[in-house]
């Protein structure tokens, strides 16, 4: 993983060193290119239990440039690099009759649970004779984060019993984060 | 405006004008002006009852890197990278239950999906969107989807700022 250096400030007389030209220039453009960011989801089925916040845990990287993934705290992204980032997630729940609220928000950790980040929150209907739609729940946000800081991901709902998860290859249940400037 | 791979520079190298064009300004000026756009729907928008329709916009607001051409559902990346990609609709007033969805794909593979169940004894303006997030090769077509099943068609508005049916997207990375 690339990392950003403050740019040197060039002064009158200054003879461009090759140092400095792949420091300050090279690197720097190289950082802004390939930004940190990760992407991940669960390839099985994650049991939503009712009435109670569950992680979204996931089982594969799709991407990860700055090791911000692992299988240890695989609902998290772990901040390795400073700044702004853009994050989401989604979880997903098959024909379900029980009305409730079904939810998906990021936290901010730092040792402890602080700021949502953002949290998608409604309220789910009685499906109707022969209506067999899934139901799918997705929210996304951005905030500053410091390193050593994570974005813990979960998913909550009420509808009564627990529910079992309906994947989507790629995408849910599952999480993204990327970097987006200081 | 295109990314080079920047060069690497060796000790004694005579730095020329071409070489600061090239690594150094235009470089500096892609990932000033990254490639986005952002389309959105003039006339209400017809969605039929229990059928996958196409976010098709008319307009647009921004368009840096030819990546939208009106009347369309899609657009087309125009280099390798990381994309975020959203669109969203609003269905006008009325008494009526059912589910509404919202879908980012490339062909059969999803990208982002928002499913929900609406409550029928309500009546206002429902409005739903979906933020998806994927590195994707250039020349990708990706599309943007609505369905609803409330027992008939249902139309978009057409006078909320330009979120009554819309779809956007940037480029964020390699």
């Amino acid at each position: 993983m690339m990392v950003w250096t403050t740019p040197r400030t060039w002064s009158t007389g200054d003879i461009p060193t090759s140092g400095w030209m792949n420091t300050d220039i090279r690197d720097n453009q190289n950082f802004l290119y390939n930004v940190p960011r990760h992407r991940a989801y669960h390839s099985g089925y994650i049991i939503w239990v009712n009435f109670t916040s569950t992680n979204i845990n996931t089982t594969r990287q799709i991407y990860d440039t700055d090791n911000m993934w692992n299988t240890g705290s695989s609902h998290a992204a772990d901040i390795n690099t400073a700044g702004l980032y853009a994050c989401g997630a989604g979880w997903a729940h098959g024909q379900y009759d029980g009305e409730g609220v079904r939810e998906v928000q990021a936290i901010r950790y730092d040792g402890a649970l602080q700021d949502v980040v953002f949290r998608q929150k409604y309220i789910v209907g009685t499906h109707a004779a022969l209506e067999t739609q899934h139901m799918r729940v997705n929210g996304s946000g951005e905030r500053t984060f410091t390193t050593s800081e994570f974005i813990i991901f979960t998913a909550y709902h009420d509808a009564g019993n627990d529910m079992a998860d309906l994947p989507t290859v790629d995408a849910s249940p599952g999480h993204w984060s990327t970097w987006r400037g200081v | 405006m295109v990314w080079t791979t920047p060069k690497s520079w060796l000790v004694g190298e005579l730095v020329t004008a071409a070489n600061l064009n090239l690594h150094v300004r235009d470089n500096t000026n892609f990932l000033y002006n990254i490639p986005r756009y952002r389309a959105f729907r003039t006339t209400a928008l017809s969605l039929t009852n229990a059928t996958t329709i196409g976010l098709d916009c008319d307009n647009e607001r921004y368009d840096i890197g030819g990546l939208f051409a009106p009347t369309d559902n899609s657009f087309t990346t125009n280099v390798t990278g990381l994309w975020t990609m959203m669109c969203g609709y609003n269905l006008v007033s009325g008494a009526f239950g059912g589910v509404q969805s919202c879908l980012i794909s490339t062909g059969a593979t999803t990208i982002a999906e928002i499913m929900w169940l609406r409550n029928s004894a309500n009546t206002e303006e429902q409005s739903l969107s979906v933020t998806g997030h994927k590195v994707l090769s250039a020349s990708t077509v990706v599309d943007n989807t609505g369905w609803q099943n409330s027992g008939s068609a249902k139309n978009t508005t057409t006078t909320v700022d330009y979120i009554d049916c819309w779809h956007a997207g940037s480029w964020g990375g390699a």
